[in-house]
């Protein structure tokens, strides 16, 4: 026991497909806790079903078996106006493209999802969607189109978005994986920043810059967990030797 | 065998375009040739048959007592006629099928065998010729077919005339039917009834003794037949006939074989062009449609052809192997379309015999319907090779990098997200940013509008009773009316009028046969002139004054201001134009006059029909019920109605529903062509706005809205343009039946009704083709 307050957690998680007449099991009975404030990373090489998981903890997608619990629901048992509530009041999503609607203006993505919630007025989500766009620093791109700013423009006002109705989950799937290397940094440190005012995280990587943000790291292995490492709150000065941390744990894992 | 491999895996990624273009076809192409053939059949088979019964170009309904034998040496001098025909007959004014009273007008009696005059008689079932008919036997009669929808007669029903009156008649038994090219239809007052040659003698003989011409008179039908070199045309030859002989005075009415086939085919004609129009709007339609489904497909293929493309297949190869597709569609459509026509127009004209009095053809008529598919399919050929130009833009490279994306440049049209009302406002931004996407469904929206708008405002104006119509027909507005020779009576009647209804308005009314510049034509006389329905100019309002129809006035070729010559039973006046009015009386060819113009030919004093308009017309059938109980023995009791007009409402009723299929048809593959390549195109969209917590139903209203909106906007378009096309279309055509002035109002209610049918579906259609919407799920946002 941490300690901590569990928010989320999966029981004998199971994603199954079917090939050549049998089964593959790309997470083979995972059992998890996620930890409320945590900044969580899940690493793995590539088909270890790092996303799979992701997907199936935010009720993305459906697992074969097991359960998924989001303070004490089992969202695997909610309807879809449940799951559709959840989604826009509860979780936050940040994928590996930025995935903003394409005939809505930077802001109007950002409101739009905070138009939702049905905790706050018209005005409120306006102004609380134009800070966070300040914040991410896209401010002088919000009424711009997602086909009329960069990579990185799209991505912080997706962050922008998926932080809007103050999310008590933000998942993250490679959100730095169509990134340049300034971009890269920049959501990184929004991230982490969030992550400081207690946001919890659960983020999908494969990037080491990534990777040493975290507060707790879960490495995976034909779908299923086979390491983990804490670690303390990010600090800057200290990126060098949490890097040298992470990659003699990846190392240990045979990553 | 490269084109094969395309054309299958084409079709199979695209069976929902292929069916849809295909089901567009189908019922294009069976409109179509349906209603070609029903129309040239119909028009070649009447003519056909008038000459088969020995109808001549001009045919006069002579009086009683007149010397047929010199009036024809008279006829024959002039040398553009080249052979005039008698044939005997017996007038009758009143008859009773299976106890129905006869309506609006008289009955012609023939015998049946008469040399030169020859009929097809129907077999007991309507559905054929019999090819050795049964001899009629004493007591029996032939009727028209149209007897059974008019009266629901049947064989061994009773056939019986009026002789004199209620106590002297002459019964028959209908032995069947028989094929009436000339009066058959029921759109016409005048019956002609076959009988025994024996009981034709009789007949004759009871009312040469009886003498009462105007119940029932011997007299004979006159065939003129112009000469093959003439080049007068039938009206000028009705002018020089009266001009050169004594016809005029001679005759009860005439008409010519264009006159009498415009009778006869009054319903097919109107319903035939009505119909042609639908077909042409379908035909924009359906291109539309297809046009957008090209573009959509080009795009949603653009990877693939990419592929194809850099692996060898030119732009010409893509752009036949998609044009061939959707012709393989349209063809799909086409032929089933086309074998199934046959069937269509065999039950229409078997379900419209009782109505037309004729079974006509239901061979397709191969060169014009040929010609119009093959204009079609040519144009269709052309517009698709037109759109499949696209693919040329279609680069390897770019197929590469995903294809062509959806890139939204702002426009300065845009519209603000509230939270309030999120779907709608959503649908909104959706529509401005894809405007492009939705014009098809705009353009569907606005011509079906416009078209059901179009088929209510002729609905309106012929009115649930057909008032709009029996007004076009009378000289002045009216309800009811009455004649009788007793003033006695007369003043009792007017008093039983005025006890039961209020009356708006009355006026008296006659209708003589005159000559005007030498024309031969019916000529209305009104008590009150300003009750005629002046269409321009003024009413006649002095004794030298008259008015002329649209029709007369071309075919003598006059116009307001003008003097011209009226003879009426042997006087000729002359008197000046000053209006043209609506009476669609005899196909048009009419004119009016007041009494007082009529008294001036000094003729003697006659009664004259007294017309009532009322102020409730609802108060007119139980009025005329009980007038007719009263007095319909001394006098006759007229309604504003006519033989033919259930016809017009039935058909008209019958079109409305038809119509209304069709557009639901329309609209349901219009939306499902143009919703699931849109839905294919947002799928992306949608599994984001999945993903932030939108759920499929709100999806699904935010797609369906989009398609009401512009279904709504293309029903306010639609009304329009039908308020502004309908009275000038849908005049000229009903010019051609004397019909000059077509002015049509549409209460808010129907204006609103075919908006609200029309946006609904859409709604509901697209709702449902948004079905699709459940199946996407955030997952396709993954990249693994």
């Amino acid at each position: 026991m941490t300690g901590k307050t569990i928010i989320m957690k999966a029981s004998d998680l199971c994603k199954s497909f079917a090939n050549n007449g049998g089964q593959n099991h790309v997470l083979d009975m995972i059992s998890l806790e996620i930890y409320e404030g945590d900044f969580t990373v899940i690493m793995g090489a590539s088909g270890a079903g790092k996303s799979t998981l992701l997907y199936a903890l935010s009720g993305m997608d459906q697992p074969t078996s097991g359960t998924v619990c989001y303070k004490e629901r089992e969202i695997s048992m909610l309807k879809e106006k449940e799951i559709a509530a959840l989604r826009a009041e509860e979780f936050g999503f940040v994928f590996q493209q930025a995935h903003l609607v394409s005939n809505l203006t930077l802001f109007e993505n950002v409101a739009v999802t905070g138009y939702l919630s049905k905790r706050r007025k018209e005005k409120e989500v306006k102004e609380r969607a134009k800070a966070l766009l300040e914040r991410m620093h896209v401010e002088k791109a919000m009424d711009r189109l997602p086909s009329q700013v960069s990579g990185g423009e799209a991505q912080r006002a997706a962050i922008a978005r998926a932080m809007i109705n103050e999310p008590g989950m933000l998942f993250a799937d490679e959100p730095t994986g169509a990134l340049n290397k300034r971009n890269t940094q920049e959501v990184l440190d929004l991230l982490t920043g969030l992550n400081e005012k207690g946001q919890s995280i659960l983020m999908v990587t494969h990037d080491m810059k990534a990777a040493v943000r975290a507060t707790r790291l879960l490495y995976l292995e034909d779908g299923r967990v086979v390491g983990e490492m804490a670690m303390p709150e990010w600090r800057k000065e200290e990126a060098r030797s949490r890097e040298k941390q992470v990659e003699a744990w990846l190392s240990s894992m045979e990553w | 065998m490269k084109y094969l491999t395309l054309l299958r895996a084409n079709i199979k990624s695209q069976k929902g375009s292929f069916i849809g273009i295909g089901a567009l076809m189908f019922i294009i192409t069976i409109s179509l040739f349906a209603v070609l053939t029903i129309w040239k059949n119909a028009n070649d088979y009447e003519e056909q048959q008038l000459a088969y019964i020995g109808y001549g170009d001009i045919t006069c309904w002579l009086t009683y007592g007149v010397d047929a034998e010199e009036l024809t040496s008279q006829i024959m001098e002039i040398e553009d006629v080249d052979q005039v025909r008698e044939q005997a007959a017996v007038y009758i004014s009143k008859y009773y099928v299976n106890g129905h009273e006869g309506v609006n007008g008289m009955a012609q009696l023939f015998t049946y065998g008469e040399e030169g005059y020859d009929f097809h008689i129907y077999n007991q079932s309507l559905t054929g010729i019999e090819e050795e008919p049964e001899e009629l036997s004493e007591g029996e009669v032939y009727v028209s077919p149209a007897f059974c929808s008019l009266y629901d007669a049947r064989i061994g029903d009773e056939f019986l005339v009026e002789i004199t009156g209620e106590e002297d008649t002459a019964s028959y038994t209908i032995k069947g039917f028989f094929e009436d090219p000339a009066s058959g239809s029921s759109m016409m007052g005048i019956k002609t009834i076959l009988v025994n040659n024996v009981d034709a003698q009789k007949l004759k003989e009871r009312v040469e003794e009886a003498r009462q011409w105007d119940k029932a008179m011997n007299a004979s039908l006159l065939h003129i037949f112009r000469a093959e070199d003439s080049d007068l045309s039938l009206g000028k030859l009705q002018i020089l006939l009266g001009e050169r002989t004594d016809l005029t005075g001679c005759m009860e009415f005439c008409y010519s074989k264009v006159s009498i086939m415009g009778f006869m085919l009054v319903l097919q004609n109107i319903f035939a062009g009505f119909l042609l129009v639908f077909v042409v709007v379908l035909l924009v339609i359906t291109m539309v449609v297809t046009g957008h489904s090209i573009s959509s497909s080009i795009e949603q293929d653009y990877v693939n052809m990419g592929i194809l493309k850099a692996v060898g297949f030119t732009r010409a190869n893509l752009m036949w192997a998609q044009s061939l597709q959707y012709m393989l569609a349209v063809f799909c459509g086409v032929i089933p379309g086309a074998l199934l026509s046959g069937m269509l127009i065999r039950l229409f004209n078997r379900l419209t015999i009782t109505a037309t009095g004729m079974l006509m053809p239901s061979d397709l008529d191969l060169p014009i319907c040929g010609a119009a598919i093959g204009i079609i399919l040519v144009l269709l050929l052309g517009f698709i090779v037109a759109k499949t130009a696209g693919i040329g833009r279609v680069t390897p490279i770019r197929a590469i990098r995903g294809g062509a994306p959806d890139v939204y440049f702002k426009s300065r049209l845009t519209t603000r997200i509230y939270k309030k009302g999120l779907p709608f406002h959503l649908a909104l931004r959706a529509l401005v940013s894809g405007k492009k996407q939705y014009i098809s469904a705009g353009v569907v929206a606005v011509l079906l509008v416009f078209f059901i708008s179009l088929t209510a405002r002729i609905g309106s104006w012929l009115g649930p009773e057909g008032k709009g119509l029996m007004n076009s027909f009378a000289a002045g507005d009216y309800d009811m009316g009455f004649g009788c020779e007793d003033k006695e009576l007369e003043k009792e009647i007017q008093e039983t009028i005025n006890g039961n209804a209020r009356v708006a308005a009355s006026y008296e009314f006659k209708m003589e046969r005159a000559t005007i510049n030498g024309f031969e034509c019916p000529m209305n006389v009104m008590s009150k002139p300003e009750y005629f329905n002046v269409v321009e100019g003024r009413s006649c309002k002095y004794e030298n004054e008259l008015l002329v129809t649209d029709v007369i006035a071309s075919a003598i070729e006059v116009e307001i201001g003008d003097t011209v010559v009226v003879s009426y039973k042997g006087t000729d006046k002359e008197f000046i134009i000053t209006g043209i009015y609506q009476c669609a009386n005899d196909m048009g060819e009419n004119f009016g006059i007041s009494k007082e113009g009529w008294e001036g030919f000094g003729s003697e004093p006659v009664s004259f029909y007294h017309h009532y308009v009322l102020e409730e017309p609802s108060q007119t059938k139980p009025l005329v019920e009980l007038l007719r109980e009263k007095y319909g023995d001394r006098a006759d009791i007229d309604e504003n109605t006519w033989s033919g007009l259930e016809s017009i409402l039935t058909a008209m009723q019958a079109l409305e529903i038809f119509m209304y299929g069709i557009t639901a048809v329309f609209i349901l593959v219009a939306v499902y062509l143009t919703g699931s390549k849109i839905l294919y195109k947002e799928k992306h969209d949608m599994g984001i706005y999945r993903s932030l917590g939108f759920t499929a139903g709100k999806l699904r209203a935010c797609f369906a809205l989009r398609f009401f909106v512009v279904a709504v906007t293309g029903s306010v378009l639609g009304n329009i343009l039908s308020r502004l096309l309908t009275d000038p279309m849908a005049g000229a055509m009903l010019k051609m039946f004397g019909i000059s002035s077509f002015r049509s109002a549409l209460s808010p209610f129907s204006m609103i009704l075919s908006g609200v049918v029309v946006s609904g579906l859409f709604l509901i259609f697209s709702y449902g083709t948004a079905g699709k919407v459940k199946k996407v799920e955030p997952g396709i946002l993954i990249v693994e």
